[in-house]
């Protein structure tokens, strides 16, 4: 076990980041922690790398303690990277000398700056500055600068929210490999679900400070621990108290008929709302539907909660 | 004729001229030393050149590096721990560490000297408590050039004080951040992240120090220390304004090499800073806490509190004395002629910026920059300066209006203080943009009625604060007012140097002083504000 965090809560005066947050990770693992604005993931990523003191509870990382209520290892002792959200890349160092920053001059700094720039295919760039380089190229930097110190325990603080939508995919596919191949513990701070399923082994998903659901994306998906959580994944249907996925809503079988609201094309599909007893549903079908047509539709799988 | 002047009024070439015409005045002085220098009459020359010169070269380069290190030492280690972390008395030391700005450093010297001489408070206090032997042993010469360069870097150290606490407040937070998690301790912080990132902003407050330094003229006489502006100033009272001239070429060559120099450093060590993440105040525990609050208390206390009160008291000691009708009426002639002073050099230099403005695109903001080039002119070489074109202009006319006039003082204050408040307006202008301009004339106004109508409203506190700093600066102002204020005309600050050059009525200088540093507070407090904010 790499990471184990026992009980933790973290108060900003009246405000409860964290509470009674409990959950461990593996060697080599990747978790994502998933939540919306203040709901406590960058407070939790603060916490693990030191720029912030827990209240209550016990963090510790290979069995030593990093925070409780007697120790505070401060963070340039804890050897855990952090990327951020806007890389942080320091302006007055080039592209070689930010990743060197952290290396010892015991270590042989140019072998592994240069090593870790080949990773990161930024070999070549050495001299450049950092607004010099592109979003893409300063979030590779901001990589191989945590990398280099060999860290215990890589987090990634929201790191493609700089990114546009193109460059994203590319990157994040990129980064991935990087993480695998040095075989190094992550934890990824995110708000986007596809962030956190295409780069996570394990999602977290906080609420107003509290763990609601740990577990691999498959399973979250398929058995949400509430509402919020499903919704996270996708959309999610309520009907006559029943919930259950867009997914599962199979148009043209089944007894009850619903009247189509609205159908218009995105990613190769038709969104489709309709309407059934005064409930709205939606849905996403491979054909266009005129507006009022009834059709009749059945679920297939419903969806149920273990937290309200 | 009216319609000329009102297509004159509103043209380019109208701006033009106005341009021309203060940048003329403002180069003015320069001109005239380049013609005056190559004068062969020169009665002292000879010997200034084989006998002084080089004293004046030496000691000036080295006042200046030697207070450079001495000021940047001051200055970095209190503004990095008020910018970065929480301490007993941080909020207090934050703008208390600005205040030794308000002190004329020709105040300072004769203060400390009134401390630490024979007769000294120092002294009187050690017969008195511990006996005369004890005071003879703790005696020591303090008119030396490393008190003279210690006394300069307590008044000139909030310059760099001040611009580099502003660029680390505005550091983002990331970037520590990010340093402390790659493994840098406190100390390693300070010297890899905050000191390279702060560069810009230390190498500019260092210029200003640098031109101070090489302006100064009242703590040098005081300590007998040899440097351009004394030489200059022992020419020009022999009558021989030739060699005065000629020791101010020097003295300018020696500011445009620093400069370059300095410029060159800023160029080089400007980055382009990316994020801002408000810095969160790190508390410092137990016996680091205790070295901050020491370290800015004993600056305090040496750059500003001990002196001050020593004013003080000679100030209580001596108002009966001192504070009487004369002392008034020089009161008045100091507030007249600074207030009056500080509006025209205002309302000059926003003239100056907005005719750059409107001609940017022929090179009108690079011309007007150069009504600016005054400030890194020191005082002394505009004063010897202007004094050859002034008679030229008296005698031609047959009139004494220049030389030795109020009106030829002010000119003089203009050349001098003019980037004081054009960098002020500027800077509110940048703040503002071109929007404004821009919609004005999508509205179909020209650029005259959106000068009134818009951009004076506007930058209405810009001026306001421009013009109090321009006040405060003529008012402590030293050599261009000795060389060129009208026979018999005191002003705050030739008041307090003329009491001071006698040690005998050095205390009686104390009020006019006393006067000079409150007034003197008032755009430190302004500084403050624009810190905060």
């Amino acid at each position: 076990m790499i990471l184990e965090a026992r009980n933790i809560t973290k108060r900003f005066g009246q405000i409860i980041a964290l509470s009674n947050l409990t959950f461990d990770m593996q060697k080599g693992e990747t978790i994502a922690i998933l939540g919306e604005s203040g709901s406590g993931k960058t407070t939790l990523l603060r916490i693990i790398c030191g720029l912030e003191e827990i209240d209550t509870g016990e963090l510790s990382i290979n069995h030593k303690v990093l925070n409780n209520n007697n120790t505070f290892l401060r963070p340039e002792n804890r050897n855990i990277g952090l990327v951020f959200q806007d890389n942080a890349l320091f302006p007055h160092l080039n592209v070689f000398n930010n990743i060197a920053f952290g290396v010892s001059r015991k270590m042989n700094r140019f072998e592994k700056v240069s090593s870790l720039m080949a990773i990161t295919k930024l070999t070549g760039l050495e001299k450049r500055m950092p607004h010099e380089l592109s979003g893409g190229q300063q979030q590779r930097v901001a990589l191989a600068r945590a990398l280099a110190t060999e860290p215990e325990l890589l987090l990634l603080d929201e790191p493609f929210s700089t990114l546009d939508h193109s460059l994203k995919n590319e990157i994040r596919s990129e980064i991935k490999d990087i993480i695998k191949t040095s075989g190094v513990s992550c934890i990824i701070v995110t708000h986007h679900i596809d962030d956190a399923t295409s780069m996570a082994d394990r999602i977290a998903i906080l609420k107003d400070g509290k763990l609601i659901q740990i577990n691999t994306s498959k399973i979250i998906f398929d058995n949400p621990a509430s509402e919020y959580v499903a919704k996270l994944f996708g959309t999610v249907n309520q009907l006559d108290g029943v919930f259950f996925r867009a997914k599962d809503l199979i148009l043209g079988e089944g007894n009850r008929v619903a009247a189509v609201r609205e159908s218009y094309f995105e990613n190769g599909l038709f969104q489709t709302t309709l309407e059934y007893n005064n409930q709205v549903m939606r849905c996403v079908h491979s054909t266009f539907l005129p507006i009022e047509t009834k059709i009749h539709f059945s679920i297939k799988k419903n969806l149920s909660f273990s937290v309200k | 004729m009216k319609s000329f002047l009102k297509t004159f009024r509103f043209s380019r070439k109208g701006w033009l001229f106005v341009l021309l015409l203060i940048v003329g005045i403002i180069l003015l002085p320069l001109f005239s030393i380049l013609i005056r220098a190559f004068d062969s009459d020169a009665s002292t020359w000879e010997l200034i050149s084989e006998f002084y010169l080089s004293k004046y070269i030496w000691n000036s380069i080295g006042l200046v590096l030697g207070v450079s290190g001495m000021t940047i030492l001051m200055a970095v280690v209190p503004a990095w721990l008020i910018a970065n972390y929480n301490f007993f008395g941080r909020k207090f030391f934050r703008l208390a560490l600005l205040l030794p700005i308000a002190f004329p450093t020709y105040i300072m010297a004769y203060t400390y000297t009134g401390i630490f001489d024979s007769t000294g408070t120092i002294q009187q206090l050690a017969n008195i408590l511990l006996g005369n032997d004890f005071a003879n042993a703790i005696y020591f010469d303090f008119m030396t050039p490393f008190w003279l360069l210690l006394i300069l870097s307590f008044c000139l150290y909030p310059y760099i004080y001040s611009a580099c606490l502003v660029s680390f407040s505005n550091d983002s937070a990331q970037h520590l951040e990010a340093s402390k998690i790659l493994g840098a301790n406190s100390i390693s912080r300070f010297f890899k992240i905050g000191i390279p990132m702060a560069k810009p902003a230390l190498f500019a407050g260092l210029f200003l120090v640098i031109m101070e330094v090489l302006n100064e003229y009242g703590a040098v006489q005081y300590f007998n220390f040899k440097t351009f502006t004394s030489g200059i100033f022992v020419a020009w009272e022999n009558g021989d304004l030739t060699s005065a001239v000629r020791i101010a070429t020097f003295l300018f060559a020696t500011a445009i090499f620093f400069l370059f120099i300095t410029q060159i450093l800023i160029r080089k060590s400007k980055i382009e800073k990316t994020g801002k993440t408000p810095i969160v105040l790190e508390q410092l525990k137990k016996h680091h806490n205790v070295f901050a609050f020491l370290f800015c208390g004993l600056l305090f206390l040496f750059a500003f509190l001990i002196p001050f009160m020593q004013l003080l008291f000679w100030a209580i000691a001596t108002y009966k004395e001192v504070v009487t009708f004369d002392f008034y009426l020089v009161t008045w002639n100091t507030f007249i002629i600074s207030m009056v002073t500080a509006i025209i050099i205002t309302l000059i230099s926003f003239i100056l910026l907005f005719a750059g403005n409107q001609l940017r695109n022929i090179g009108g903001k690079q011309l007007a920059s150069l009504g600016i080039l005054g400030y890194s002119i020191p005082g002394a070489i505009i004063a010897v300066g202007i004094i050859m074109p002034f008679a030229f202009i008296d005698n031609s006319l047959q009139t004494d209006w220049l030389l030795g006039s109020i009106f030829g003082l002010t000119i003089a204050y203009l050349i001098r203080f003019m980037a004081v408040s054009y960098n002020t307006l500027d800077g509110a202008l940048k703040k503002q943009g071109s929007r404004l301009d821009e919609a004005a004339l999508n509205l179909n106004t020209k650029p005259i009625v959106a000068l009134f109508k818009i951009h004076f409203p506007v930058l209405r506190p810009a001026l306001f604060i421009a013009i109090i700093l321009v006040f405060v600066d003529v008012m402590k102002e030293l050599p261009i007012t000795l060389i060129l204020r009208p026979m018999n005309y005191e002003t705050l600050a030739t008041e307090a140097y003329r009491y001071a050059q006698t040690n005998e009525s050095a205390m009686q200088a104390a009020p006019a002083s006393i006067l000079l540093i409150l007034l003197g507070t008032v755009p430190v407090i302004l500084l403050h504000k624009l810190i905060k904010n």
